[in-house]
């Protein structure tokens, strides 16, 4: 019963799908790959993705960038379910340790860029519901916005003060403990 | 680079998704986030924000100490001050003269007043500046102590202790009279105290003053100086006493609390000299239950200290966050026992004329607004 499932697992993992950017770039991609976006996953499960599909949402630009991110983490969680079945040695463990280390510098290194394709991929992994990717980008504005003033905040992300002079005042004096 | 517009571009799910990612131990940036527009601000004091973001993060912050110390001024002898640890939080008023605190659980911390006119129980929430007068109950009792708990324990009901400290609540007050110890309990609920509860099949022990903890479903209090445990089951209301593990009782120089191990389990931190000694309860090889020493740490080295000036008036612990307090003449110092770390977070001495005794406050901060949060 496991190996003809595993062996079905490796069928689908070969199956290639086809994405389609706004600006119509054509992406072949595993279905691995793919299936990291639950939006797509359902796709596939519905039987809709003869012919590509289309992300009108995504350009090409955002969606090279997002299937660098699935492909990388679809690597990890095949590797994940590999070490769950049949391997428990320290030596197998070292490895896997080294390679969330990967992982991780990989995830850091996917992060420096500037804050307009990073607002891009938020959309993008929102669109296309890749949990990880939504936490990794969100969590990364998460942190600039830390620490930081209200007036900074407002200059970094271009945001426009709609608050009362009162209204504002009021929620200083509740809460002074936080501006000292 | 010019700036880039984030409030159109990004819908309102998203900006969530961002904030709610702001560090709980840092309430301040959510506070500072709440400034930053009307949309945030709605967001941020909506009741639904609120609660998710409790859940996304699932355990409390430390948010400060209360602790109980000799007033520097001398105007009292008790003195309940908050004192921040890592993050900026601080209730209006800091300092509640003539009050003790007892406990801090789900949020809430319980004091009594300490002046002859004034022996009521208090329920406090330093983040909402709640102050609840409990009605009279408890009578003259020698020893005592009492704790606060939310109201699922005793009715059964389940309950993830992450919103819970604006519904109903329990105290729980244990006290030795002339004749044996008595158990009182107060519910929210009922709005008053119920019928006493004598506890005749044991002794009149002495009552210890560290704070209770809360293991499974049952309370547990230190007792017979340090030599015991009462354990009092919240479901089935049932009393029992177990014994301490074996100490050498040749010094004064000891003190004990009760702590929840990381496995959920009942521990025990006794320091002992300089030594500090952590006890879990395990099942034995027999099928019974008994106390495991688990850890011995050198207090002297660990904080760099002498052992003439480590305090034995108490120890502390933080449940959940598994941090310890050890109090000096140079200090409070936090011990983390998952990660080893020791720090000094607050300067004041801690002996006769300092800090007596600390409860850890843990709680999220997540601010309602007042008039621009519409939302409730």
């Amino acid at each position: 019963m496991a190996s003809a499932g595993s062996g079905d697992e490796k069928a689908a993992a070969a199956a290639m799908i086809t994405l389609i950017s706004s600006d119509n770039e054509k992406f072949e991609v595993t279905e691995a790959t793919a299936t990291l976006s639950q939006t797509i996953r359902h796709m596939i499960e519905d039987g809709c993705t003869d012919g590509g599909v289309p992300l009108p949402n995504v350009t090409s630009k955002i969606l090279a960038r997002v299937i660098e991110y699935c492909k990388k983490h679809a690597t990890a969680a095949a590797g994940e379910e590999g070490s769950s079945s049949s391997f428990s040695d320290a030596a197998f463990l070292e490895v896997d340790r080294a390679f969330l280390e990967e992982l991780e510098e990989f995830d850091d290194a996917f992060l420096e860029v500037d804050r307009a394709t990073l607002f891009d991929l938020i959309l993008a992994a929102n669109y296309l519901d890749i949990k990880g990717l939504l936490n990794l980008t969100c969590q990364k504005v998460a942190d600039s916005v830390k620490g930081k003033t209200p007036e900074q905040i407002r200059e970094m992300y271009n945001i426009v003060n709609d608050l009362t002079p009162e209204e504002e005042a009021e929620i200083r004096r509740e809460t002074q403990w936080a501006f000292e | 680079m010019a700036a880039v517009a984030l409030a159109p571009a990004l819908m309102e799910e998203i900006i969530e998704e961002i904030l709610l990612r702001l560090p709980p131990a840092e309430p301040a940036s959510l506070v500072r986030a709440a400034l930053v527009c009307k949309p945030w601000c709605r967001l941020i004091a909506g009741r639904g924000f609120r609660r998710r973001f409790r859940e996304f993060h699932r355990a409390p912050p430390m948010l400060g100490l209360i602790c109980n110390r000799v007033d520097e001024n001398f105007y009292s002898i008790y003195l309940a001050r908050f004192v921040p640890t890592t993050c900026s939080f601080r209730p209006r008023r800091v300092n509640r003269r003539d009050w003790r605190a007892l406990d801090a659980r789900h949020g809430r911390v319980l004091l009594r007043g300490m002046t002859l006119a004034h022996r009521h129980l208090i329920v406090w929430d330093p983040v909402t500046k709640e102050w609840i007068q409990l009605p009279n109950g408890p009578e003259l009792v020698y020893y005592w102590n009492a704790a606060v708990l939310c109201a699922a324990y005793r009715s059964g009901a389940t309950c993830d202790h992450l919103g819970c400290h604006r519904g109903p609540f329990v105290v729980v007050f244990l006290g030795t009279s002339g004749e044996h110890m008595t158990l009182w309990v107060y519910s929210s609920e009922a709005g008053a105290w119920k019928k006493p509860t004598s506890i005749v099949q044991f002794p009149k022990y002495y009552i210890d003053e560290p704070p209770s903890a809360i293991v499974g479903n049952a309370l547990y209090f230190v007792i017979d100086n340090s030599r015991k445990i009462l354990k009092y089951d919240l479901a089935t209301r049932e009393i029992s006493v177990i014994l301490q593990p074996p100490a050498s009782y040749r010094s004064h120089r000891c003190c004990t609390t009760i702590m929840t191990m990381e496995d959920c389990g009942l521990g025990v931190a006794r320091m002992e000299e300089s030594r500090l000694s952590l006890w879990s309860m395990e099942a034995n090889l027999d099928g019974g239950m008994g106390w495991a020493l688990v850890r011995v740490i050198d207090v002297q080295k660990l904080l760099s200290v002498t052992a003439d000036s480590i305090c034995y008036d108490f120890l502390g612990f933080a449940h959940g966050a598994g941090v310890l307090f050890v109090g000096t003449c140079d200090g409070l110092f936090s011990f983390d026992l998952k990660t080893g770390q020791a720090r000094k977070v607050c300067e004041d001495q801690c002996h006769f004329n300092g800090i007596r005794g600390v409860i850890p406050f843990m709680s999220f901060h997540t601010p309602a607004l007042g008039d621009v949060s519409t939302d409730d």
